[in-house]
């Protein structure tokens, strides 16, 4: 007869990752929509690179 | 150069400065190859890609808008939701057994919405804290 305990649980996530910009800069184009799916190395943020570009 | 030393075309003072030169020569063309890999690590930072693979929460910025490096609000926040804890207490009563089953195997969890007929997710218990919890 095995022991069976019934509760009420909360789920978390497993990891949480807050993405901030490296560098600062005007933002280009979001590419993702909020509450997506993404993958790890997906491009979800392209800042204006003309300021980082070597002259 | 030593050979034009030795042949007394050049003096060693001339030897001493082309030396000299050769090696702040050496060391500029390092500091620009410094310079390129710190350009190109800059550039890269322009796309930010997502860390790990998880679920977006609320977007914080839309295009056009300035962001600051290393700002105190981020952009957006991920969270992994595969696999996923959860988390849940038990009556203390119960606390003695849960100690004993959890020493001798890994104990087995179902997890199911609540009002909702779909099977139970099935999962082990990965860490029992040992604290009480007022409520």
């Amino acid at each position: 007869m095995p022991l069976e305990v019934t509760v009420v649980g909360t789920v978390e996530a497993f990891s949480t990752v807050a993405v901030r910009a490296q560098v600062t800069g005007e933002l280009k184009a979001v590419n993702f929509r909020q509450g997506d799916d993404v993958q790890a190395g997906q491009v979800l943020f392209t800042l204006d690179p003309r300021p980082l570009e070597p002259r | 150069m030593e050979d034009l030393v030795e042949r007394g075309v050049g003096t060693r003072e001339q030897r001493d400065t082309a030396r000299t030169t050769a090696a702040a020569l050496d060391a500029v063309v390092g500091a620009n190859r410094a310079a390129v890999q710190n350009a190109k690590v800059q550039l890269q930072y322009a796309t930010i890609r997502a860390p790990i693979s998880g679920r977006t929460g609320a977007l914080m910025v839309n295009a056009g808008n300035l962001v600051r490096a290393n700002d105190q609000l981020p952009l957006v926040v991920i969270n992994q939701v595969s696999p996923i804890y959860v988390s849940f207490g038990i009556p203390e009563a119960t606390l003695p057994d849960l100690r004993r089953y959890m020493a001798q195997r890994d104990l087995e969890v179902q997890a199911a919405p609540p009002n909702e007929n779909v099977a139970p997710a099935v999962g082990r218990i990965t860490f029992a804290r040992s604290t009480a919890r007022s409520s």
